[in-house]
């Protein structure tokens, strides 16, 4: 049997379509256990500050060490993807660039209103996803402009409940992201 | 210039080699997974995976996830040669023709 060049040429395309596919599903299943991570620790964070609001400032150093400490235990403990050696090294990293550029931008702008902190924060951080959902997938960039549309809405509607609001968006729009990208990984 | 193989050619299975080469000696993808990536029927699918384990290509694990039964497909290191040399063969073929 022999073929033809378009033959082979289609051939090779589809591998490549399939090959993107797979790594798109993988990097999606693997990065859904981060967002149920955060989600779940924003929800606490964003309900505490409503909560104990004297107490918020320190509610949200536990919460990001909490975070971090277990985003690196989490991309440590997993083992690589092949061909995307160490993806869960620069997922954690990148999360530690973007909080390292919120306190850069901070130093220069000054302290910020708590109500202000809570919209900063998650932009800074959707920001980041919607950057690596123009590599990693649309689902990314999809999630990280929602958070922020719906970010912006809360923080000038939302009144006295921002911090409420805060919890079910971000919370809740990353538990639900990283539910939905566990199905589809 | 070798032949192709006349196994992983056929485009479904040639679909379902290059998800499954793609991840790592031994990893495995969930037989809905698989079907969704390449975008087969589950008798489709089913049937081609038979060829192929047939052949030796890929190893087919089931089991029990609590209640819920689990396929899972791993490409065998005959299963990633086979499809590294088909995938030669083809970049072969346009190398040729170019020259």
């Amino acid at each position: 049997m022999t073929m033809e060049p378009d033959d082979a040429a289609q051939s090779l395309s589809e591998i490549a379509a399939v090959e993107r596919r797979t790594r798109q599903t993988l990097v999606y299943g693997r990065s859904s256990v981060f967002f149920i991570l955060w989600g779940v620790l924003l929800v606490f964070g964003y309900t505490f500050g409503f909560a104990f609001p004297e107490f918020e400032r320190r509610g949200w150093f536990a919460v990001f060490a909490v975070g971090f400490a277990s985003a690196a235990l989490l991309g440590y403990r997993r083992p690589r993807l092949p061909g995307r050696a160490g993806w869960d090294q620069p997922m954690l990293f990148g999360q530690l660039v973007l909080y390292a550029y919120g306190w850069i931008i901070l130093a220069i702008v000054g302290p910020l209103a708590p109500r202000q902190a809570n919209a900063f924060w998650p932009n800074v951080f959707m920001l980041g996803f919607a950057l690596a959902g123009l590599w990693l997938g649309r689902f990314f960039l999809l999630l990280g402009l929602s958070v922020s549309a719906l970010t912006l809405i809360g923080y000038f509607w939302s009144g006295p409940w921002f911090g409420l609001w805060m919890a079910v968006v971000g919370g809740g729009g990353l538990i639900a992201g990283g539910l939905w990208l566990r199905r589809l990984g | 210039m070798a032949g192709p193989n006349e196994i992983i050619h056929q485009s479904m299975r040639l679909k379902i080699m290059a998800a499954l080469n793609v991840l790592g000696p031994g990893a495995a993808l969930e037989f809905t997974t698989l079907r969704g990536l390449i975008g087969a029927t589950d008798g489709n699918l089913g049937a081609h995976l038979d060829t192929l384990a047939g052949a030796g290509y890929v190893a087919i694990e089931k089991r029990f996830v609590g209640r819920k039964p689990q396929t899972r497909i791993k490409a065998t290191a005959a299963g990633r040669r086979a499809f590294t040399e088909h995938v030669a063969y083809l970049r072969e073929i346009i190398d040729v023709e170019r020259t």
